[in-house]
């Protein structure tokens, strides 16, 4: 605030009203301007493009996908995600290590199936989010 | 007491307008993140941008990709190239002499471990049709023969360009690259200022993340004692792997991979497992990251420090010792021990 020399009993009362209205507008900003989630981690599978399901990864299970191209097994187990066998060619999606962080994905080419993690567990660790793999 | 009205009815005004000011500001600043996937050149991708409106910019980079992927199939008969390929002339668009250009350069850079007019001999290995099979020795050196003394003609948009006898041309191990730089392009054009765009493990992170902080690109491990070789934290670079496990079959015990030696005719055998080029230009990083697995270790150094300004890269080779440039060793983390390479 400035120092300048203005009745205080004035500024006070003004800078009350200001404060208040401020805080109010900052009040009903804050939460449209910052809608972020803090759910747990999920994965979810698409095929060819299209939203399949949504897995919880912290419910331990395996699942058949049935794809067009053919089916892929799901395993979730100890929050991460992988897939166990597929009846693909070249195996590439089952030879992928499971996955847990953010932003990880795996992907079964000729099925057109893609798994992506897309809520960090790792948050509390100290493995730094990862935004894309190269490989 | 009206001067206190007034008072009390200027401060009310201005509050007001503070919050109009602040709520026009929201709507013209508004920032938000889309993104979306795809599958084009034979592997999946998946684009995301944060800014005013990225949906736009988003979809637009998507069919400027799918687009290039129609020019640049070479099993599509509909391709540019692949008219190119069966009558050996076609006329050039700017992508194309673009593509021809940084192809010419890539392979000049890396004496010829990058080419784009190995293709018949990809062929003969099936790598392009997925029936895969060992050729005669006698066939590739034929293919190599050929390959040696291949030629492109080609000078403006608008222009011919021709294939000498035999000569077949595939962009596969740059195309990626390229899409990236064009995506870069519009991103830009839509004044988006950040973008992770990433073609099937080919990323370019342009810019940095939304909240502020560099972009984590972790680099795949080959192998299963790590599941990453180590995070690169960057912005507005293009990070790009070759690695023969990403495509290769299997016949009586020999494993072969997709990363041809031009001058051999057979899979690379230089002691590289996974190569990853980190560079400011994303068509020459996927050009170089094929050209340095077919180099080796030796040759990659030698390349890097007569153009260590163009490009950075991590080598991991085929005993498991990892290798990085001086250029990133202050961005790359990992468990692994690794060696720096110095000018």
């Amino acid at each position: 605030m400035s120092s300048r020399p203005i009745s205080l009993s004035k500024l006070s009362k003004n800078n009350l009203i200001l404060f208040v209205c401020l805080i109010l507008v900052a009040g009903v900003l804050y939460p449209l301007l910052n809608r972020s989630g803090s759910e747990g981690s999920v994965a979810v599978i698409e095929i060819d493009g299209e939203e399949y399901t949504r897995v919880d990864l912290s419910q331990d299970t395996v699942f058949t996908v049935p794809t067009p191209a053919g089916i892929n097994t799901v395993k979730v187990s100890n929050h991460e995600i992988s897939v166990e066998s597929a009846d693909c060619p070249d195996k590439i999606c089952v030879n992928q290590a499971a996955i847990h962080q953010s932003g990880e994905i795996i992907v079964c080419l000729p099925h057109k199936l893609v798994i992506t993690v897309i809520t960090d567990t790792a948050k509390e660790s100290e493995e730094p989010q990862i935004d894309a793999v190269t490989e | 007491m009206i001067r206190k009205n007034i008072k009390i009815i200027a401060l009310c005004a201005l509050v007001i307008l503070t919050v109009c000011v602040a709520l026009i500001l929201r709507t013209l600043r508004h920032e938000s993140t889309y993104e979306t996937s795809f599958f084009a050149m034979d592997t999946f991708m998946s684009v995301k941008a944060t800014g005013h409106n990225p949906k736009a910019s988003v979809e637009a980079v998507r069919d400027a990709i799918m687009a290039l992927d129609n020019d640049l199939s070479v099993t599509n008969p509909e391709s540019i190239v692949y008219r190119l390929n069966e009558t050996g002339a076609c006329v050039a668009d700017d992508d194309l002499i673009f593509l021809l250009n940084k192809s010419a350069e890539a392979r000049e850079l890396s004496n010829g471990a990058f080419n784009i007019s190995v293709y018949p001999i990809m062929k003969e290995w099936g790598f392009t049709g997925n029936e895969f099979k060992v050729p005669e020795e006698a066939v590739l050196n034929d293919l190599c023969k050929a390959l040696s003394v291949a030629e492109i003609s080609y000078t403006n948009s608008g222009e011919p360009v021709k294939l000498s006898e035999g000569t077949m041309i595939d962009f596969g191990g740059i195309a990626k690259g390229y899409a990236s730089k064009i995506a870069g392009d519009i991103f830009a054009g839509h004044k988006i200022k950040s973008a992770l765009i990433n073609l099937g493990g080919n990323v370019y992170a342009i810019g940095k993340k939304p909240d502020g902080s560099l972009w984590n690109v972790a680099v795949n491990s080959p192998d299963e004692t790590h599941k990453y070789l180590g995070i690169l934290s960057l912005s507005d670079k293009a990070v790009i792997t070759s690695g023969g496990y990403e495509r290769y079959f299997e016949k009586e015990g020999v494993i072969y991979h997709h990363i041809i030696d031009p001058s051999t005719g057979y899979p690379a055998r230089s002691g590289a497992q996974s190569v990853t080029i980190v560079s400011d230009d994303p068509t020459l990083a996927d050009a170089l990251s094929t050209a340095l697995f077919v180099m080796g270790l030796d040759g990659a150094a030698e390349l890097w420090r007569s153009n260590s300004a163009l490009f950075d890269f991590i080598f991991y080779d085929d005993k498991g010792n990892l290798f990085i440039t001086e250029g990133v060793k202050d961005v790359f983390s990992s468990d692994i021990a690794f060696e720096v390479i110095q000018k």
